[in-house]
């Protein structure tokens, strides 16, 4: 049988030689002179043997070697590579897949080596010549070579790393080559796709495109722009063709993946319009501005803000935006006179492509305004408070200096007592003793008033010869200790032992403590956070919750500031933690407390009075003035609504003068006080009593008229004048001058005249000889 | 040697706050090497508009160029130069 055989060589003499000399021998030859040639060959043909030229312009004889050993068909042929490089170059044989390398040298001896390898293959077919180049010893390196072969390997090296896709074609479009890169993105194997015609990897859909980028210039370079790529094999890419130019030349194409930078832009662009319209319909003013402080943008608001059209705003100079903090104030210079006040926050963005910054303005001049009348306001309740305050604290003062001074004065007169007696009895030794022991008695004594009153941090008052109170210094401090453990405890118990004037209960738990709270009085809670059925914060909860007020101070662990803030926020006066726990820390810590909860209890109170005064006269008991003409008001506006009249009642006190005269200011202010307390025994409940001024008074009467008023006054001025009025062993009686007028909502009268009539019905009663009611 | 202009709106804590950091801070480190001018922009409105402030406190070095602004708070130095493109001393 015939044995096939296919060389592969581009140079014409080669393939002549080897054609006549094969089928001298009984071959059927077959030439091609280059590796699509082949390719196409082998597609239908078989040979037994092949014989590849290494060095080949197209597909170079390496990759042609790895294509041929991918094919099925061809595993077991018998390949052998005949290189002109040998000595320039290494063959790797199990690379390739040859079973033979012969070097190229002079045709005959090339020629008995092919013969050998093909009769040692018959007899020992799969044996490859490993390591040995048949033929190498009639070969030299050129150097010429050798550098050419360096300058391949650098660019082929190149070719495998990029990230662009390379293609090589010949003049009419058939693929010779493919880099890694291109390969990754064509939906062929490299076998198919080598020889093919490329614009098979494209889809029919992109077919058109494809033909008229290539047709479009033979010789010049083409590419398809970039925002219209192409698509292929579910990428994007962009595709640019590199003619070689030359005779039957060859094309570079090259192919760029732009998908992930198509989605990228298009997502960018998405989040641009949100953006957009996130500032703008923000209704902050936001400006931006570039590096050098150029406003490259400004929102709707901003225009507002700053009264300025976008025309003559944007490519102004706004500045550098600088921040201190989370935020900054900055003034606005807004339209003619006005400054606004803007609280700035500053990001960095990126603002097309460019760092910028972005600048968030938020208009607070009104906030600002407020906050200035809060704050005036405020200082001037604070000032009225602490005035308050300070009297309170002054009479606990003298009141505390009264006290000691009544308790320190007993046993320091025994004491100079005794001293005296002592110097006297100088010659008795036995009553010598007895005062220096009734000595150390008093002296002791005083001792202990002096540290009771410098304990002092807690009061209450004892009633003192029935008229006023005193401070009661040696009063008990009642404390309960919430503890679980009983080691605990009688550490606790210790220390406060210690300081003395104190009782101390316990309880075991939450449940424990609470029941005690509620039955006994507690004048001081010190709590152990870690309890058996919860801990300190729930123990709070429970108080607010039933609404005890009682100081509590919370005994914590080692280092737990943490706990401690919670606690204090929820409520606790005061926390110790368990290793700084002595009698300094728990005494100052009670003092603190007890301070506290005085102070809280003043402030109360003080807040207390100081509404009370805004509507009230202090000494009556009565409205004052100005809530009289707030109600008069209101009354009168409700008479025009439901047509029921109303009467008000002008009244003063006659001879009042006198009385302060003759008796002082302080029997004046008892008179007044007292007529607070008949005026308002006397009214009914739907009328309105105020003290008008120093001793004049006015009374609304609602639902009545005329007749009515002057009945109900009639009976007040009764009322006055047999009440025995007592001041210091004196007695005396008062009358009293009323005048009345009626409003019926008729006539369309004002506030000023009502009153202006009640006036002259008085100033009447008065020249009429008083104690009367007009 | 630097020139300076600082725009204040009116004499507030504020305003006096910005003018003293920014005397502080070129005292410190640019003595005898500036001139620092200070403009009330309720006092010398047409000045604000010939160099259209927009906000205050607002500080420009008009000299040497290019002409820098900046904005705000002025009491970090590293960004107040940064801000006015002085190098430091």
């Amino acid at each position: 049988m015939k044995k096939k055989l296919l060389v592969i060589d581009d140079d014409p003499v080669v393939l002549r030689y080897i054609d006549l000399l094969f089928s001298k021998e009984g071959y059927q030859v077959v030439k091609a002179e280059h590796g699509l040639v082949a390719l196409d060959i082998l597609k239908t043909y078989t040979p037994d043997v092949i014989l590849v030229d290494m060095v080949m312009p197209n597909i170079s004889g390496k990759k042609l070697c790895q294509l041929i050993r991918e094919r099925e068909r061809l595993k077991d042929v018998c390949l052998i590579i005949l290189s002109a490089t040998v000595a320039e170059e290494k063959i790797d044989l199990h690379e390739l897949g040859a079973d033979a390398c012969i070097a190229k040298g002079p045709y005959e001896e090339t020629a008995q080596h092919i013969f050998a390898v093909i009769d040692q293959q018959d007899a020992i077919p799969s044996q490859r010549f490993e390591g040995k180049i048949l033929g190498i010893e009639n070969v030299y390196p050129r150097r010429v070579t050798k550098e050419l072969l360096g300058v391949k390997k650098h660019f082929e090296r190149i070719l495998e790393e990029i990230s662009e896709g390379i293609l090589e074609l010949t003049h009419d479009g058939r693929v010779l080559y493919a880099n890694p890169a291109a390969l990754s993105l064509i939906p062929m194997f490299e076998g198919e796709f080598i020889g093919s015609h490329f614009a098979a990897i494209f889809g029919p859909e992109e077919q058109e495109r494809i033909e008229k980028l290539v047709n479009a210039g033979a010789d010049e370079p083409k590419a398809n722009p970039e925002d219209t790529p192409i698509r292929l094999n579910g990428y994007l890419v962009t595709l640019q063709i590199l003619p070689m130019g030359g005779d039957k030349s060859k094309t570079v194409l090259i192919l760029r993946d732009v998908t992930d930078q198509k989605l990228f832009e298009q997502r960018i662009q998405k989040n641009e319009a949100q953006l957009a319209e996130l500032i703008n319909k923000n209704v902050d003013a936001i400006v931006i501005a570039d590096r050098e402080g150029e406003v490259q943008f400004v929102n709707p608001a901003a225009t507002d803000l700053f009264a300025r059209k976008r025309g003559r705003f944007v490519g102004k100079q706004f500045g550098f935006p600088l921040m201190g903090g989370t935020s900054t104030e900055i003034e606005v210079l807004s339209s003619g006179e006005d400054v606004r006040i803007a609280d700035m926050l500053v990001t960095e963005v990126k603002w097309e492509g460019k760092k910028a910054y972005l600048a968030s303005l938020r208009d607070i001049t009104e906030r600002k305004e407020m906050e200035e009348d809060l704050r005036m306001a405020n200082r001037k309740i604070l000032d009225q408070q602490k005035a308050v305050i300070d009297e309170e604290r002054l009479k606990v003062l003298l009141q505390m200096a009264g006290a000691t001074a009544h308790e320190i004065n007993q046993p320091l007169t025994a004491l100079l007592g005794d001293l005296d007696l002592l110097k006297l009895s100088s010659d008795n030794p036995e009553k010598q003793a007895k005062y220096i022991s009734q000595l150390k008695i008093a002296g002791r004594k005083i001792a202990n008033t002096v540290k009771n009153i410098s304990h002092i941090h807690y009061y209450e008052t004892k009633p003192y010869a029935g008229v006023t109170s005193i401070i009661n210094i040696y009063q008990d401090l009642n404390i309960l200790s919430v503890e679980g453990s009983d080691a605990d405890f009688e550490s606790i118990e210790a220390f406060l032992q210690k300081m003395g004037r104190m009782k101390l209960a316990r309880a075991k738990d939450i449940a424990g403590a609470l029941r005690a709270l509620e039955t006994a009085k507690t004048d001081l809670v010190m709590l152990e956070h870690k309890l058996p059925d919860g801990n300190g914060l729930d123990f709070m909860e429970k108080m607010h919750e039933k609404n005890i007020e009682t100081p509590v101070i919370v005994i914590t662990g080692y280092g737990s500031e943490i706990i401690a803030s919670r606690l204090i926020k929820a409520g606790a006066y005061d926390y110790l933690t368990k290793d700084m726990l002595n009698l300094e820390t728990i005494s100052a810590s009670i003092t603190n407390a007890l301070e506290k909860i005085r102070l809280k209890r003043d402030v109360g109170l003080a807040r207390e009075k100081m509404a009370e005064m805004a509507t009230m006269d202090q000494l009556t008991g009565l409205y004052n003035r100005r809530y009289f003409m707030e109600a008069l008001e209101r009354d009168m506006a409700r008479v025009k609504r439901h047509g029921i009249g109303l009467a008000i009642s002008m009244m003063d006190l006659d001879y009042f003068k006198g009385i302060n005269d003759t008796y002082g200011h302080s029997a004046g202010d008892m008179v007044l006080s007292e007529i607070g307390k008949i005026l308002k025994k006397w009214a009914r409940q739907v009328d309105l009593v105020c003290r008008y001024g120093g001793e004049e008074f006015v009374v609304i009467m609602p639902d009545t008229g005329l007749e009515g008023g002057k009945i109900a006054c009639e009976r007040l001025r009764k009322m006055v004048g047999e009440h025995p009025f007592e001041y210091e062993a004196s007695q005396f009686q008062m009358t009293i001058s009323i005048g009345i007028a009626e409003y019926s909502g008729s006539e369309d009268q004002l506030l000023p005249d009502l009153i202006k009539r009640a006036d002259a019905a008085l100033y009447r009663a008065k020249n009429e000889g008083r104690n009367r009611v007009i | 040697m630097y020139e300076i202009r600082l725009y204040t709106a009116g004499r507030t804590p504020k305003s006096e706050r910005a003018v003293r950091d920014l005397k502080v801070l070129l005292e410190g480190d640019f003595e005898g090497q500036y001139i620092l001018q200070v403009i009330d922009v309720m006092e010398r409105p047409e000045s604000a508009e010939r160099d259209d402030v927009l906000a205050t406190p607002l500080a420009i070095k008009v000299s040497p160029l290019p002409e820098r602004r900046i904005i705000g708070d002025f009491t970090n130095k590293e960004n107040v130069l940064k801000g006015l493109g002085i190098q430091r001393a």
